[in-house]
C-alpha cells in the first residue's frame, strides 16, 4: 500500500511516539524502506491450544511426542501455517530484514530438508489434514490445533476447563530438534492518503488515540487481541492470561519472524500454498524438490 | 441467414443532391438540419441543428482533449509524497487516475461513433427530401412525421431507449474491459498505467501464465462435453422411464425431481462440499459400515486430480438432469406414436427403437438447445466455485487449481492474491473467442439450421 501511495507515511513527532511506547516489533512492522505507515496495535502470531485433559505440557512440548499421544488437527493447504517449517530449517525469506527481494535461500539443502518434513506429516498418523480443526476439536476428535489469538475466545468455548495454550513446540528436522517457527503479524490503523490536506492531522490524531495502551487494554479485555504497548504488556491481566503469555514468548526471535511487507507477497501467497501442499501430500515427489524449489525461489523474487 | 437483400439503387445519387440542390441543401451537407426546417419539418430539422451544435460544443471543450488523453492514460504515471509544512503531515500526490481516463476515453469515442451514424442518416434524410422536391411527391409536414413515430415508425420511438440503455451499460463496459487487455493494469499498476499492446496476450498464450492457460483450457473444453452430455443423456433416459408404460403417478416423480433442481444451487452446491468433506458425513458412513478403511479425498485440495474431476461431473449430473428431464417429457410426449407401432410390430426390441427412433428425433429438436447449454458448460462458474473452489491444488499451475475453469482463473486472478486486471481480461476476450467460434461452427451443422 505504501508503494502505490494510497497511505501516508507518519509525521516525525508521531513516529518518535510509536517507538517508545510500543515494542521493537511494532515499530519494526510498520516501517517500509525507513518509514514508518502506520500505528501498531495488536500483534498476532499462532499458538499451539490443546485439551489439558489429553495432553500435558511436558508432551507438547516437542511435535513427536505430541503427534504420539494425541491427534493435531491442522490444515496443510493454509500457508501461513505452514511456510515457517522453512524458517525452521534454517532460510530467510526476503532476507534477513525481509526487504531484500534477493534475499529468500529456500532452493537449497534446507529448503528440501524442510519439504522431507512435511512429506513426512502424511504418514504420521496423528496429524489430521482438515479444513475445520475447530469442528475436530468439539467432537473429541483432535486433541490439539495450531491456530491465532483471533480464535482464542471461541476454542475456550469449545475446550472449557481442558483449554490449554503453549507456544509451538519443537520439530525434527533432518535429525536435529528445532523450534518450529510462525508468521508474526501486526495489527495497524494507517491514515488514507485520499483524505483532504486540512483533515490529515486530525486523521492521524485519531489513529494515535484508538491505538494508544488505553485502547489496546480495552479491546484485549473485549475480544483477547495482544496488545503492543510496552507497559500494557507487563500488565498483570496479561501476565495472568496463558495465551497472552504464549503469544509473547511465540513473538520472540527463534520462534517467530515478522512477515514482509514486500509487494512481492502476493505472488508468494499465491505459489507457497501449491509447494507445501504438494510436498505434504507428495504429488511434489522427493526427487522434484530442489528443481520446484528454484522454480518457486526465483517467482516470487521478480522485481515488477 | 443472410441472404442478400433486394436492394434498388438510390433515387438518387448524392452528387445529384448537391449539384441540384438549392442553397439550403447544400449547406445541410455541413449544417445538418437547415433543409428539414425549410421544408417546414420544424421537429426534424431543429433535431438535428441542435444535437450538431450541442455535439460541437462537447467536443471542442471537451472532447478533443479526452481523447488526447486517450493516447496516453494520464502523463503522470508515478507517485510523490511531500512532507506539508503547516500541518505537520505528509501529503501523497497520486498519479494520474487512468481507469477514469480511460473510460471517458471510450465513451468519447462512442459518442464520435454515434455522430458519424447520426450525419449518415440526416444525408439520407436530405436526399430523400431533395428526391421528394424533385419528383413533385407529397413532402411530409411536421405533424404527419410527429404522428408517423406513433404509427409507422413506432419501432424508432420504443427502440430508442433501449439501444441508449445497452449502448449504456453492455457496450461502453464491454469496450472498457476490452481495452484494459492491451494495457498494464494490475496490482503494481492500479492507479497510473499505460498501453502494452498485445504484451498481456503474450503473456497468456507464451509468457507465465501459458502452462497454466492450455491446461485449464483443455480440462474447460473436456468438462464442457462432458456435463452436457451426461446430463443430456441421462435426462432422456430418466425421461423415457417415467414415460414408459407401467409406471403408475407419473406426475409425482416429476415432482420429486424437480423439487432437486427447485432449491437454488447455491445452496445444493454448498451442502454438496460439505456433504463430500475429508471428515464428513459420506466419508463417516462408509468407514462405519466398513466399505472404506481411509477416508476417500473427493475434492479436497489435496485430492486426486481425476478423482475431483469425476466428482464435479457427477454432482453437476445430480443438478441438471431434472431440466433435462423436463424438457425431454415434453419432446417424447409429442413424439409421433405410430413410428413407434410400427417398429414394435416388426419386432424391434425398446433398445432399438430408443436408438433408431426416439433419441434421433429428440437430438434433433434439442440440438440448438445443446449447444447453448455446452457454451454454458464453458462458463459455468457456480458449480466449479461453489463445490470445490477450484482445489485440488496443483503446484504448476498459476493461481488455478486442478478442477478450475477459465472463468473461474479468471475470477481468482482478479479476486485472489495477485490483481492481474489485464491478464483476466485477455482471458475474458479469449473466452468470448472460442465460445463464438464453437457455437457458429456448432450452429450452421445442426439440422434444424439447415431445414429452416
Amino acid at each position: 500500500m505504501a508503494n502505490q501511495g494510497y497511505i501516508n507515511p507518519l509525521s516525525p513527532s508521531a513516529s518518535s511516539y510509536v517507538k517508545k511506547h510500543n515494542v521493537a516489533d511494532a515499530a519494526k512492522g510498520v516501517t517500509w524502506k525507513g518509514k514508518m505507515y502506520a500505528y501498531p496495535v495488536y500483534e498476532q502470531v499462532q499458538t499451539l491450544f490443546y485439551n489439558k485433559s489429553k495432553l500435558s505440557a511436558e508432551d507438547v512440548k516437542d511435535w513427536d511426542t505430541l503427534t504420539s499421544k494425541g491427534v493435531v488437527a491442522t490444515d496443510f493447504t493454509n500457508a501461513y501455517n505452514y511456510y515457517p517449517v522453512f524458517f525452521s530449517a534454517g532460510t530467510y525469506l526476503y532476507g534477513k530484514n525481509g526487504e531484500t527481494l534477493n534475499g529468500t535461500n529456500v532452493a537449497n539443502s534446507k529448503g528440501v530438508a524442510a519439504m522431507t518434513w512435511l512429506a513426512q506429516q502424511k504418514s504420521n498418523k496423528n496429524v489430521m489434514q482438515t479444513s475445520n480443526a475447530l469442528n475436530q476439536l468439539k467432537s473429541g476428535n483432535a486433541a490439539a490445533t495450531l491456530d491465532g489469538p483471533w480464535d482464542a475466545a471461541n476454542i475456550k468455548k469449545i475446550l472449557g476447563k481442558n483449554y490449554a495454550v503453549a507456544p509451538y513446540p519443537t520439530i525434527t528436522i533432518n535429525g536435529k530438534k528445532v523450534q518450529m517457527q510462525a508468521f508474526k503479524g501486526i495489527e495497524t490503523f494507517a491514515v488514507n492518503a485520499h483524505t483532504a490536506t486540512k483533515n490529515q492531522k486530525a486523521a492521524a490524531a485519531l489513529a494515535q488515540y484508538i491505538t494508544n495502551k488505553q485502547s489496546q487494554l480495552t479491546v484485549y479485555k473485549h475480544s483477547g487481541q495482544i496488545p503492543v504497548d510496552k507497559t500494557a504488556q507487563k500488565s498483570s491481566q496479561l501476565k495472568s492470561d496463558p495465551e497472552a503469555q504464549a503469544v509473547m514468548t511465540m513473538s520472540q526471535t527463534g520462534y517467530s519472524v515478522l512477515q514482509p511487507k514486500m509487494s512481492q507477497m502476493a505472488t508468494f501467497w499465491n505459489l507457497s500454498a501449491p509447494l507445501i501442499n504438494g510436498a505434504y501430500t507428495g504429488s511434489i515427489k522427493a526427487s522434484q524438490y530442489s528443481t520446484k524449489l528454484e522454480t518457486f525461489q526465483k517467482a516470487i523474487s521478480q522485481k515488477n | 441467414m443472410f441472404r442478400k437483400k433486394n436492394t434498388l439503387p438510390p433515387a438518387a445519387t448524392y452528387k445529384e443532391v448537391w449539384r441540384n440542390g438549392d442553397q439550403y441543401t447544400k449547406l445541410s451537407f455541413v449544417f445538418m438540419g437547415l433543409a428539414q426546417i425549410k421544408n417546414k419539418q420544424w421537429a426534424k430539422g431543429f433535431a438535428y441543428l441542435g444535437t450538431e451544435i450541442v455535439f460541437l460544443l462537447w467536443f471542442v471543450f471537451s472532447g478533443i482533449s479526452t481523447l488526447s488523453m486517450l493516447t496516453t492514460l494520464g502523463v503522470n504515471k508515478t507517485k510523490r509524497v511531500v512532507y506539508n509544512q503547516s500541518q505537520g503531515v505528509y501529503i501523497t500526490k497520486l498519479p494520474d487516475n487512468s481507469v477514469v481516463i480511460l473510460l471517458f476515453g471510450v465513451l468519447a469515442v462512442i459518442l464520435l461513433l454515434a455522430m458519424v451514424f447520426l450525419y449518415v442518416t440526416s444525408l439520407k434524410s436530405l436526399r430523400t427530401l431533395y428526391v421528394q422536391n424533385r419528383d413533385g411527391t407529397h413532402v411530409p409536414t411536421n405533424k404527419e412525421q410527429l404522428s408517423s413515430l406513433l404509427d409507422s415508425k413506432l419501432h424508432i420511438t420504443l427502440m430508442s431507449i433501449p439501444i441508449l440503455g445497452v449502448m449504456a451499460f453492455t457496450v461502453l463496459p464491454t469496450l472498457y474491459m476490452i481495452s484494459m487487455a492491451f494495457t498494464n493494469y494490475d496490482s503494481k499498476h492500479p492507479i497510473g498505467f499505460s498501453w502494452t499492446g498485445f504484451k498481456a496476450f503474450g503473456n497468456v498464450l507464451t509468457g507465465d501464465l501459458a502452462g497454466t492457460f492450455f491446461p485449464v483450457l483443455g480440462w474447460t473444453l473436456v468438462w464442457a462435453v462432458a456435463a452436457t452430455a451426461t446430463t443430456f443423456f441421462f435426462g432422456v433416459l430418466l425421461a423415457l422411464l417415467i414415460e414408459s408404460r407401467g409406471i403408475k403417478r407419473k406426475g409425482l416423480w416429476r415432482t420429486i425431481f424437480v423439487i432437486v433442481y427447485a432449491v437454488p444451487q447455491f445452496v445444493s452446491l454448498l451442502m454438496m462440499a460439505q456433504f463430500l468433506d475429508l471428515q464428513g458425513p459420506l466419508n463417516t458412513v462408509l468407514m462405519n459400515w466398513g466399505w472404506i478403511a481411509h477416508p476417500i479425498n473427493f475434492i479436497g485440495a489435496s485430492a486426486n486430480a481425476t478423482v475431483a474431476r469425476i466428482t464435479v461431473i457427477v454432482v453437476n449430473m445430480w443438478i441438471g438432469i431434472p431440466v433435462s428431464m423436463l424438457t425431454s417429457t415434453a419432446i417424447i410426449q409429442n413424439l409421433p406414436q405410430d413410428q413407434i407401432e410400427a417398429a414394435r410390430m416388426d419386432g424391434a426390441n425398446p433398445f432399438q427403437i430408443f436408438r433408431r427412433i426416439t433419441f434421433p428425433q429428440i437430438l434433433f429438436v434439442m440440438a440448438p438447445a445443446l449447444i447453448q447449454q455446452f457454451i454454458g458448460n464453458i462458463n459455468n462458474f457456480n458449480v466449479i466455485f461453489l463445490l470445490t473452489g477450484g482445489y485440488p491444488m496443483n503446484n504448476s499451475y498459476n493461481g488455478a487449481g486442478d478442477t478450475d475453469l477459465l472463468v473461474t482463473w479468471l475470477y481468482n486472478l482478479v479476486f485472489g492474491q495477485t490483481q492481474r486486471y489485464n491478464a483476466s481480461a485477455v482471458l475474458g476476450i479469449l473466452i468470448f473467442i472460442i465460445s463464438a467460434t464453437v457455437s457458429l461452427f456448432a450452429y450452421r451443422r445442426t439440422n434444424a439450421f439447415k431445414e429452416g
